[in-house]
């Protein structure tokens, strides 16, 4: 029988692969939409590497791209821990960045709609409540835009970091605390 | 050698840091496995209910995390977010909690005394 730590380090691969990728379209300069594509589906990776760690079955997490909004916020936070007091009350504005950024990712994926209120999304056509059909590539993804202030590039080194040390530890992160590899990303 | 923190303290501390970095957070309880009491069973991890209104209602997603003993977070641990909605269905036990856990002690928020003190 195969283990779900199998399971959890082969989806942090794909989550490490796509972010390489999506840093390389980045860099050359590629539409928005198709580097977002690359960090949806990296972020939804990485948040099933989490969950088959816990032993979640793999073709349940298969079937659903609905599991970033709710675990990425907790999965960042445990990353950025370190303990009570100060330092972790400077976190807090960050995480709530963190929080409002993962429902805008989880809706990048075109089978989340938000009830039909989002048909919007990174890679196939939809039509706006004016009629018009708009193509991803035209779009602008202002629910995105944090990621092109600072905040959105710690929130991408620390998306980093994790799977890095997914794949390099070949288990679930540990609580990082203090001592963490993620509190020189600040 | 230093001392290892108690299964307990560390459930206490991890909890406290939790309220801090996000004050959003309006409860944490610990949960319970079947035998276990008090967070006393040393094979058990850590697992933190925490009642958070930021998260989306899509159901119970424990969330899995190692030791790490450089931290002082010598145990595993076990995160379940839910909505505020959500906590209400399981005290109506309209949601249940996988693995048979049940809902322990509340963690009281850290006092702005506290805070000051760290």
């Amino acid at each position: 029988m195969i283990g779900r730590r199998a399971w959890s380090i082969a989806w942090a691969r794909q989550a490490e692969a796509d972010l390489e990728a999506r840093a390389v379209l980045a860099r050359g300069g590629s539409p928005l939409c198709e580097q977002s594509h690359l960090l949806q589906m990296a972020c939804e990776k990485l948040c099933k590497a989490f969950l088959c760690s816990h032993g979640s079955r793999p073709e349940d997490l298969q079937r659903s791209h609905a599991y970033v909004s709710k675990t990425l916020p907790v999965v960042v936070r445990q990353a950025l821990f370190a303990g009570p007091g100060r330092r972790a009350r400077q976190h807090t504005r960050f995480l709530k960045h963190t929080a409002l950024l993962a429902r805008e990712i989880e809706l990048l994926a075109p089978a989340v709609r938000d009830g039909g209120r989002r048909p919007d999304n990174c890679e196939y056509p939809w039509a706006d409540a004016k009629g018009n059909v708009i193509s991803p590539i035209d779009h602008a993804f202002p629910g995105l835009a944090i990621l092109r202030q600072p905040l959105g590039g710690r929130i991408l080194k620390i998306l980093t970091d994790i799977v890095h040390r997914m794949t390099g530890e070949h288990g679930p992160p540990t609580n990082p605390g203090r001592s963490g590899r993620t509190q020189d990303t600040k | 050698m230093p001392k290892r923190s108690t299964r307990n303290a560390v459930a206490k501390r991890l909890a406290e840091a939790h309220y801090t970095v996000e004050p959003v957070i309006a409860e944490i309880f610990q949960l319970l496995a079947p035998g276990e009491q008090d967070a006393q069973r040393e094979d058990e991890p850590i697992k933190l209910l925490e009642v958070n209104p930021d998260t989306p209602p899509v159901g119970i997603v424990p969330i899995e995390f190692g030791p790490d003993f450089r931290a002082d977070i010598p145990y595993p641990s076990i995160i379940v977010e839910v909505a505020p909605d959500e906590y209400q269905r399981l005290k109506q036990r309209k949601l249940k909690l996988p693995n048979r856990w049940r809902i322990g002690r509340k963690f009281q928020r850290p006092s702005p005394r506290e805070l000051a003190a760290r």
